[in-house]
């Protein structure tokens, strides 16, 4: 063996600038390495940063899915604070409240009561990622336009003012 | 030698990197979708609609203090009204005692209050006597019962075998219309419209029929069944069951004249209650009729006045878990026109889709459509 | 060697990102409705119609007459030696209204009168009984008011589609009388008899 490699390299080592030249041992291994390092690293990247995103964006999903449920609940407690509030007689206090989840997917979110024209609606939205979910309240007696955070909400009614206020606590 | 095999540690640890850090992003998922599956899960829940016990404890408070008006107004014989208020007071306190500890069970608060002073005097006329037919304490056949008063509870018992005689719709109609004078009937006037109801034996089918008649053409009759009926004007109901020809009580306003027409044609008992005080009551009707109207106490003979409380308002506290609720509500039980704790549905369409619902006014129709 | 450093790396790799993925699958959260054989929305749906049809008996006075559908003793009627109806609703309008409403659905009810004493004590008269309910049954009640001079009332007419019980001579607070009551003339003498709360009970077959 070490004969026959000596006998070789007896034989190359006449030309040593064609032997570097037709060397390719060197080139295709740094090569090879960096390209399989390379491709390698963008394989697992390019898989990282798309399920990073899937889970973005099925984070946001789940978040608008969740405001859906919380302001269709807040919905049906203000039609339910409307229903006492607009029964005969005088009512003097019409209190109607529920425990809401303090934050959605590990996210704050605030619920706003607004109206224009004949129709009030709830806007109940978060910061990051930025969601925004309208639903609509159907009442006889008009509703205060406030922001509340989220957490828990009580439905108040002013008998002197006539109209329903949704508020913190 | 040296950098093979320090490449081949280096892929090897990009392949377990990869792999954590994808176990990690499944982690992450299955805590997002946990919210979703939650939050999906609280929207299926019960549809607690916090105020329904709210206005269920309303409506049983109604009901409650408005039978005990009414006991208190059936018996005594010849009380003041004072007592007789008094007495309403003492029972809704035992009222409230009782439905508070079935409340408590369900940790609820409930309470009811009758303040003094919060009733309406008003006189209650009555006949109890089954033998005796519909005349006047003067035996007058065509008599004013009450003229511009809220009348309330107004109801009648009468015996199939106890009709003079049977006669059939055809002439019951021509009696409405004032051609004849063959069956009895009460005329009720608001002041804009009228009314009149008849109550007969019917020749054909032999059975107690009621047909009602709102002078301009309109007839509709009702059917009972069985031997003795109750039939309720202001309620509606014939023998407990509502009857079509007398719906025109919804339409009654607020003050209306009663008079009875050829009260000799039926046997039976009757009552009412009219929201004006006995003494002014006794003598306007008396002036009306020309004559004695009524007997004063309730031995002396049929048709008789009592006082008695028309209305009376109360005071309602509800307090739940979720929902607190204090009004106060008047109570008069069997007035027409009352209006019901919730629409009546009047027709009911299904459709498919999702979205707003949008509503709009026929008069006193709300139509909700997609 | 390297082969097997590879193979090592690998497994470990694909060992970690199994436990991963079971891990995520096994936090998903446990909800009510994958946990019980009956579901939660059936019971719902039944308490609703319990409570609907109280509000409608209660409206055309049906429930009151059932309360009072006894005779002297405070039996109700055709009941036997039991005291309470075992096959179904009472033959008056309220049963009528019951036995549509469930009957044909294979659903089961148990109807309780529950009445309060002088020492405050409720005890419980049963209307109808057709076994012990199962754990999944939801329940639904409504409070009666009764006066003294409120009357027993007796098998309805034949003749009458509607059932409508009718009334009797007998008032509520007559000496034989001790029905929703500890003895006889219990209670103070200001004309309310005694408030009470009809129970229906609803579970499936």
């Amino acid at each position: 063996m070490v004969a026959v490699r000596a006998r070789i390299d007896r034989r190359l080592n006449c030309g040593v600038r064609s032997r570097l030249a037709t060397d390719q041992r060197a080139v295709s291994t740094t090569l090879g390495y960096a390209l399989s390092l390379t491709v390698a690293t963008l394989l697992v990247g390019g898989l990282l940063i798309a399920s990073g995103g899937f889970v973005e964006d099925q984070r946001e999903r789940t978040i608008r899915n969740e405001l859906q449920v919380i302001g269709q609940q807040v919905s049906a407690d203000v039609a339910a604070a409307d229903r006492l509030a607009s029964t005969d007689g005088t009512n003097d206090k019409v209190v109607v409240a529920r425990n809401l989840p303090n934050e959605v997917t590990g996210v704050f979110y605030t619920i706003a009561v607004k109206s224009d024209g004949g129709e009030t609606y709830l806007t109940l939205s978060t910061n990051s990622p930025d969601v925004s979910v309208r639903v609509n309240v159907a009442t006889e007696t008009p509703v205060a336009q406030t922001d509340v955070s989220g957490g828990d909400v009580r439905v108040v009614y002013d008998p002197s003012a006539d109209e329903l206020e949704v508020q913190h606590g | 030698m040296a950098d093979v095999a320090s490449s081949v540690r280096e892929r090897g640890q990009l392949i377990l990197i990869g792999g954590l850090s994808l176990a990690v992003v499944f982690v992450a998922l299955a805590l997002v979708l946990n919210s979703a599956i939650y939050t999906e899960n609280l929207a299926t829940r019960t549809s607690d609609n916090p105020a329904d016990t709210a206005m269920q404890f309303r409506h049983d408070a109604l009901v409650g203090a408005g039978t005990v008006i009414e006991h208190v107004n059936r018996n005594g014989g010849d009380r003041t009204y004072s007592d007789r208020y008094s007495e309403y007071q003492n029972a809704v306190d035992e009222w409230q005692g009782l439905h508070a500890s079935y409340s408590a069970v369900n940790g609820l608060f409930t309470e009811i209050r009758a303040p003094d002073g919060a009733g309406n005097e008003g006189t209650r006329v009555v006949d109890d006597d089954p033998g005796s037919n519909y005349t006047s304490a003067a035996g007058q056949t065509d008599w004013t019962v009450a003229n511009d008063a809220q009348i309330r509870q107004l109801q009648m018992n009468v015996d199939k075998g106890d009709f003079p005689s049977s006669v059939d719709d055809g002439t019951v109609k021509d009696t409405l219309d004032g051609a004849e004078n063959s069956a009895f009937y009460a005329e009720i006037d608001d002041g804009a419209d009228s009314w009149r109801v008849a109550v007969y034996r019917d020749s054909n089918t032999d059975e107690v029929k009621v047909m009602s008649y709102d002078l301009s053409g309109g007839f509709s009759t009702c059917t009972a069944e069985g031997e003795s009926v109750q039939i309720d004007i202001t309620g509606e109901t014939l023998d407990g069951t509502h009857c079509e020809a007398l719906s025109f009580v919804d339409d009654l306003s607020n003050t209306h004249a009663i008079s009875y027409h050829n009260a000799h044609l039926i046997f039976g008992t009757y009552e009412l209650t009219v929201d004006r005080v006995e003494g002014s009551f006794r003598s306007e009707v008396d002036a009306e009729n020309g004559g004695s109207t009524y007997f004063d106490n309730p031995g002396d003979g049929a048709p008789y006045t009592t006082p008695a409380i028309y209305s009376a308002t109360i005071e309602l506290v509800y307090d739940g878990p979720s929902v607190t609720y204090e009004t106060e509500v008047r109570v008069a039980p069997g007035e027409p026109g009352e209006s019901a704790v919730a629409p009546p549905v009047a027709h009911l369409d299904t459709f498919g889709g999702s979205g707003p619902l949008s509503k709009e006014h026929d008069g006193d129709v709300t139509r909700w459509s997609p | 060697m390297r082969g097997q450093a590879h193979t090592l790396e690998a497994l470990v790799a694909s060992l970690l990102l199994l436990a991963g993925v079971a891990f995520a699958l096994q936090v998903t959260t446990v909800t009510p409705l994958s946990a019980s054989t009956s579901s939660q929305h059936i019971e719902n749906q039944q308490g609703a119609t319990a409570d609907g049809v109280l509000a409608a008996a209660a409206e055309n006075g049906a429930l009151k007459r059932a309360v009072l559908f006894t005779d002297d003793e405070g039996n109700f009627h055709g009941t036997g030696n039991d005291g309470y109806y075992t096959s179904g609703g009472p033959p008056n309008r309220f049963g009528a209204i019951l036995n549509r409403a469930f009957e044909s659905r294979g659903i089961v009810f148990n109807v309780y009168v529950n009445y309060q004493t002088a020492d405050g004590l409720v005890k419980q008269k049963r209307m109808v009984y057709r076994g012990v309910p199962s754990d999944h049954a939801s329940a639904a009640s409504k409070k009666v008011t009764l006066v003294d001079d409120d009357v027993l009332h007796a098998d309805p007419d034949p003749n009458d589609d509607y059932e409508v019980a009718k009334p009797t001579a007998t008032a509520l607070d007559s000496e034989s009388s001790s029905l929703y009551r500890d003895a006889v003339n219990d209670g103070s003498d200001d004309g309310l008899y005694n408030v009470v709360e009809v129970e229906v009970v609803v579970w499936r077959m």
